[in-house]
């Protein structure tokens, strides 16, 4: 009488406890043997996994950057205004008024012309060549500190209409660049999106390559192991630790490989901001990204390893067969 | 008591050459069940249905009353990690040292380490083959590999032991050895079940079938000696 969904034999517990737990220990160790076996193999997968994951990595923290550093100009963004030289003091004051009380300004700050040519006797020191001067050179100004918040439509509008008083004679306002630079950094978004989509896929067939590649050198083993009643997850186990630690040894190259091109440029970077007098420091590239461009690599080397090993075990030639 | 039965059991391979029809057999763990006959009577292809790396095209094979014929792959897979098997051609893996081709079906187990080695080397020490441990089985003479695939087929002490040939390469004596070593498994409740063309091998056997023209018949002891 064929008894359904039964075995032959009572388990005998001959596996013990914590035998799934030996299983995986010596399944790390059998795919970190397979590494070393073949150092230049592992060697190049590390390698062109490195270079794949830190192309849309170091744009993303060059766009990043640039968006920051935007943010902070953003902040700092507000207006000078030059009035024609020798506006009284009550004009100044209304006009003054008058930008305050249209809102997204945050301070605003007359600095008079007598204001201004003190400030340039300390700074220049010309004080004989200065008192010589009968009358007063520099114009009055308004130094306008604007919210953050405050959006471009709404800087140009301001700015048109300041241009319009016939104290004025001219605003600064250079707002084209922040625009160009928006967009730009629009593009960039995308194109790390796009460059991610299309290293990762490359990532995750160096994995295939690489983890088959594994599998056809230990044809003979996986053939017996069948042959003894290895289930098809002890056979295809230690194959993807194999792509976990491609993908992980990838992650490390890639970060490595962001932080040495970060330190390559920065010294020419620094002399180009040099006007702003900033130092700049790459924001971002630290452990948390350092860690989560290793936790994507292992990930994409995975997932590699899960389909070709999924895909070989259901081929023919691995099922079993006798000797 | 364990069994093992061949009940209506056919084989038609693919190119449509049938090799047996309705074959029924009945074998126990009382004695060593020897399968004789003639190259290319099918003994081979007998053991690996019964051991599930193939399967009858009809019929069923019971053993302990469970049909592993519908096991599935899993199934099949599990029930083999039950099974002792020496190959005709000894299936070692030829980039593995001695030790590690007998330690897989350890592996596949998940044993410690240390019992591992244990086993391991007491099943090494019987099929005399202890010094060779750190060898790889490429600088073995046949009799020797033979002698190891022995040791991993009795290293996680299966229930079912099926050897296909497995003195072939073998003295008389060592020969003689090796059967008295399986007779031990058989007294110890595992079914034993081996092919061979080897006659010295049956002279005192006392299970015997024997496979002609797609048929299989029970020697009884009295008649085997007779032959
Ligand atoms: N896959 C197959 N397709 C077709 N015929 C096959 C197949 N496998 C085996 N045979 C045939 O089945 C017959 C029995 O083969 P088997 O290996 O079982 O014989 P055997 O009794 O073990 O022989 P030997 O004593 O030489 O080992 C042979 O004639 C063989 O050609
Ligand atoms: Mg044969």
């Amino acid at each position: 009488m064929a008894r359904v969904g039964s075995f032959p034999w009572q388990d005998d517990g001959r596996e013990g406890r914590g035998s799934l737990a030996r299983i995986r220990l010596r399944s790390v160790k059998e795919s970190l043997e397979h590494l070393c076996r073949h150092p230049f193999v592992t060697f190049f997968v590390w390698l062109l996994m490195g270079i794949a994951l830190s192309q849309p990595a170091g744009l993303w923290l060059v766009q990043h950057n640039i968006h920051v550093v935007m943010k902070e100009i953003s902040q700092d963004t507000g207006l000078t205004v030059w009035f024609m030289r020798g506006t009284g003091s009550a004009d100044i004051d209304t006009t003054a008024q008058s930008i305050t009380a249209s809102g997204s300004v945050k301070a605003v700050t007359v600095i008079t012309a007598e204001q201004a040519l003190d400030e340039f006797r300390a700074a220049s020191g010309f004080n004989e060549e200065l008192a010589a001067l009968d009358s007063n050179p520099l114009p009055a100004l308004l130094v306008i500190e604007l919210e953050s918040a405050t959006s471009h439509e709404a800087l140009a509008k301001l700015v048109e209409g300041l241009e319009q008083s016939p104290h004025i004679e001219s605003v600064d306002a250079d707002t084209d660049w922040m625009t160009q630079l928006g967009r730009m950094q629009r593009i960039s978004i995308r194109l790390v999106w796009i460059l991610g989509a299309l290293f990762g896929t490359g990532i995750i067939f160096v994995s295939v390559a690489a983890v088959r590649f594994a599998m056809d050198s230990r044809f003979e083993e996986l053939r017996v192991n069948l042959l003894l009643g290895a289930s098809n997850r002890f056979l295809r186990r230690p194959f993807n630790y194999c792509g976990l630690f491609y993908g992980f040894g990838g992650g490390v190259v890639g970060a490595a490989i962001v932080v040495l091109a970060l330190h390559a440029i920065k010294k020419p970077l620094q002399e180009l901001a040099g006007s702003y007098g900033g130092n700049i420091e790459f924001l971002a590239m630290d452990y948390v990204f350092c860690t989560l461009l290793i936790v994507v690599g292992s990930a994409l080397g995975l997932l590699g390893a899960l389909q070709v090993t999924h895909v070989q075990m259901r081929k023919d030639r691995y099922l079993s067969r006798m000797g | 008591m364990s069994t093992v039965k061949l009940a209506n059991v056919s084989k038609k391979f693919p190119n449509g050459f049938e090799l047996f029809k309705d074959l029924n057999l009945s074998i126990n763990d009382e004695h060593i069940n020897f399968v004789v006959g003639r190259s290319g009577v099918g003994k081979t292809t007998l053991l690996q249905i019964m051991v599930g790396l193939q399967r009858p095209t009809a019929g069923r094979v019971m053993v302990n009353n469970v049909d592993i014929a519908g096991f599935n792959h899993a199934e099949m897979l599990h029930y083999r990690q039950y099974v002792g098997l020496v190959t005709q051609n000894s299936s070692l893996v030829l980039d593995r040292t001695v030790y590690e081709n007998v330690a897989m079906p350890l592996w596949i187990a998940g044993l410690r380490e240390a019992d591992i080695r244990h086993r391991v080397d007491a099943s090494l020490r019987i099929v005399g083959m202890s010094d060779a441990k750190h060898y790889s089985p490429t600088r073995l003479s046949s009799g020797e590999r033979q002698r190891v695939s022995i040791a991993r087929a009795i290293v996680h002490r299966p229930k079912l032991l099926v050897a296909d040939e497995p003195t072939g390469n073998f003295d008389r004596e060592l020969a003689l050895e090796v059967l008295s070593l399986f007779d031990l498994f058989a007294e110890r409740n595992t079914i034993v079940v081996i092919a061979t063309h080897d006659p010295n091998l049956v002279a005192n056997a006392k299970r015997v079938y024997k496979l002609e023209n797609g048929e299989i018949s029970d020697l009884q002891p009295t008649s085997s000696i007779a032959e």
